[in-house]
């Protein structure tokens, strides 16, 4: 019985690795492939054209006397800085707001959500249109009030703060949805029990809220800062790095050296300096999860 | 039981197969190089030659299609098999196919940008041996000169262009302003550019590509300034910037000043899909040929279009630009393509008809007045084709794609973070040393 059992089950399991054989074999052929690939020429000076010369750690080296590579890493911590703590705050924000029984609830929601579900080029298209200096929408409503108009692209200072403007809105509804898939996890009897005791509702959020959201706020920590040290799509679209390098970021520079100036060897090393960086961010924020839910 | 099995099979098939379609996208591109063999194999004299064109310009891809069907019955061993191919990256394309091998015999590029870096690694084929030497003098040096690299020839242009002055009569008009002339000069336009700004309109004299973009736009342009001045971008070795010079520094003042101490230039990059020119938000625009056809078209622009050359500062000048073909180094028939190559970009009959639907400069000389009589094209083409005479041709370089960020970058350093223009050049100029060098 229990042979014929194991052979039933080595069965069933054959045909199980065949149906997953197609998603595994792209997995394989263009994720864990290339990754490996990238690692090999991040050592190499290859251009595309010409075969290899293994140059050693000179590409990584060569990184960090790059005066533009040390100004899109600064930029790109930059706008990890702006996006990802206001991203949070609103998100969690909202989401209490939203994690109630009132009518048209779904309508809200999904108003919030619909800027996820949109392409960020579209959303980086429409945006640039709302930030132009002269015909901009939000130029107009700022004269109209008898304020200045504001180069919100143009003027190197504020460039990138516009670009991470738009960013959080975008993410807002993503962020927002796991929080509220996290709000709706807490036991309702914690805050009856809270309110006998004669909690306020500030005092419930802080000592029953935020503890058990926990887990979520490491997940969405961890999720937005490897999106914000990502940026391209939207970078690429409304300024291309510009003006004057102020919004060049890591995946920006990347992007030009690779498809531009055909130095992949030197791009794969900027790859890597960036997987180390977002490895080390995520091993930390990791630890630190830890010893939250541990407390 | 059974039932099960079959059924289970015939997903996992169908999985397999949609798999594959969707993976490999053009599974028909990739067969291509197997494809050619069985052909050599067949039939030893017949010659297949792959041509890959932008597809974005229909007109065009259609006539090389029927060309190839013509150029097969008189030359009954070769074809030609034209890809139209319609991708915003085909620039990227080209090159990236290279590496794999599975590049086509025949390309139509941007000459120049491209070809020079993959001529200089040893990708394209170079046509003096097949006797392209012969044909120079149909083509002005200027275009000539743009398909060279380290005395050799690598492609043969089809069409050629320049950067001139398109400007709104109306616009002058109504800010009663003279139109631009042949004998324009920086004072000229610059009076002219802070006439026709009006803040409360908001509507600005001129555009210029200020705002970084990719590409080449902005580095482009502001060539044809620096030698309006006298100015020189690289030395005659190719081997040391030498646009810091007094006259680089005046120039890129001269773009500072009109952006903004004038504030006669949107500092902005326009809005997607927004023609400030087209929209009558600046007066003047600083452009091609290619601009000619869809401004024209336009309704909102009947009767108000105008070009002018370029203005001058010490002496006149514009760059020249264009498409050319180019064949690769590992095509099987490299007498064939060059053959086809000469046909299409010498041939006159199929340049009548291909400068009918491509209206931009024409790259021979015998076809200078191709325009003259046209009602719609004729006046602006004039100016064009008179300019070929002043255009010149950018020094080529490798490291092409990189120089241009550099200084693109320092330019933007002046107008938007007010280091001095020759601070900003020379950082720039010293950096662009370094690359060089290392070549």
């Amino acid at each position: 019985m229990e042979g014929r059992l194991q052979t039933i089950e080595k069965r069933k399991a054959k045909w199980g690795y065949l149906f997953i054989l197609p998603n595994l074999l792209g997995i394989l052929i263009f994720t864990a492939g290339p990754v490996i690939f990238s690692l090999i020429i991040s050592f190499t000076d290859w251009n595309l054209m010409r075969g290899f010369n293994f140059i050693g750690l000179e590409n990584y080296f060569n990184l960090f006397e790059d005066e533009v590579f040390i100004k899109s890493l600064i930029n790109t911590f930059y706008f990890a800085l702006l996006t990802v703590p206001a991203g949070i705050i609103l998100s969690l924000l909202f989401a209490a707001l939203l994690n109630r029984k009132m009518k048209g609830i779904g309508i809200y929601r999904t108003v919030m959500f619909i800027p996820v579900v949109t392409s960020m080029v579209s959303v980086s298209l429409v945006w640039s249109m709302l930030y132009d200096t002269d015909f901009g929408l939000i130029n107009s409503i700022l004269n109209k009030i008898g304020l200045q108009s504001v180069g919100w692209l143009t003027n190197t200072k504020i460039s990138m703060l516009s670009v991470a403007i738009m960013c959080i809105w975008k993410g807002l509804g993503y962020n927002m949805t796991i929080y509220l898939a996290g709000l709706q996890g807490i036991p309702n009897q914690l805050y009856e029990a809270a309110s006998i005791d004669g909690a306020t509702p500030f005092k419930k959020f802080m000592n029953i809220t935020l503890p058990l959201l926990r887990p979520t706020t490491y997940f969405v920590l961890i999720m937005s800062t490897i999106g914000a040290l990502q940026a391209f799509d939207q970078i690429y679209i409304m300024t291309g790095g510009g003006p004057a390098d102020s919004t060049n970021t890591i995946v920006m520079y990347l992007y030009n050296n690779a498809f531009r100036y055909l130095k992949m060897g030197y791009a794969s090393a900027m790859a890597y300096i960036l997987f180390i960086i977002i490895f080390f961010l995520s091993a930390i924020q990791y630890k630190y999860s830890k010893t939250w839910s541990e407390e | 039981m059974l039932n099960k099995k079959i059924i289970c099979t015939l997903i996992s098939c169908v999985l397999l197969v949609s798999m594959l379609l969707t993976g490999c996208g053009k599974p028909a591109e990739v067969a291509k190089p197997e494809q050619k063999n069985e052909a050599q194999e067949q039939k030893q004299e017949e010659a297949t030659l792959t041509m890959w064109i932008p597809g974005w310009e229909t007109d065009a891809a259609k006539l090389f299609e029927e060309d190839a069907k013509e150029w097969k019955q008189k030359h009954p061993n070769v074809t030609v098999k034209v890809v139209p191919l319609t991708l915003d990256a085909y620039n990227q394309k080209v090159p990236a196919t290279v590496a794999g091998g599975t590049n086509p015999d025949i390309a139509l590029t941007d000459i120049g940008t491209m070809t020079v870096n993959l001529a200089d690694k040893g990708k394209l084929l170079a046509l003096d041996d097949y006797g392209v030497n012969e044909i120079k003098d149909k083509f002005y040096d200027g275009v000539w000169n743009t398909t060279m690299w380290k005395g050799k020839v690598y492609g043969l242009r089809i069409t050629a262009n320049n950067l001139g002055l398109f400007y709104n009569k109306e616009l002058f008009d109504k800010a009663k302003v003279a139109y631009p002339n042949e004998n324009w000069t920086w004072d000229d336009m610059e009076a002219a550019a802070k006439k026709l700004t009006n803040s409360t309109d908001r509507q600005y004299g001129l555009d210029l590509p200020v705002m970084a973009n990719q590409g080449e736009w902005k580095t482009w342009m502001w060539m044809c300034f620096l030698w309006q001045n006298g100015g020189e971008y690289l030395n005659n070795e190719r081997t040391k910037a030498v646009f810091n010079s007094q006259q680089g520094v005046e120039a890129l003042e001269f773009w500072n000043r009109l952006s903004n101490a004038d504030k006669a230039v949107p500092k902005e990059a326009p809005g997607a899909g927004i023609d400030r020119f087209l929209t009558g938000k600046v007066a003047m625009s600083i452009s091609g040929p290619w601009m000619i056809r869809p401004w024209l078209q336009d309704p909102n622009m009947k009767g108000k279009l105008a070009v002018a050359p370029l203005p001058k500062k010490i002496t006149n000048a514009t760059q020249v630009g264009g498409e050319g073909l180019v064949v690769f180094s590992n095509t099987k028939y490299p007498k064939e393509a060059y053959e086809y190559v000469k046909h299409l970009t010498t041939d006159s009959e199929f340049m009548k008809k291909f400068y009918k639907s491509w209206i931009t400069v024409p790259a021979l000389k015998e076809f200078a007045d191709f325009y003259k009589d046209d009602p719609m094209y004729g006046e602006p083409m004039k100016v064009f084709n008179e300019q070929m005479k002043i255009a010149r041709t950018r020094q080529f370089v490798p490291q092409w794609g990189e120089i241009t960020d550099i200084l693109d970058r320092q330019l933007a350093e002046t107008i938007y973070n007010n280091k001095s223009a020759k601070q900003a050049l020379d950082e720039a100029a010293e950096k662009i040393n370094k690359l060089l060098e290392a070549k």
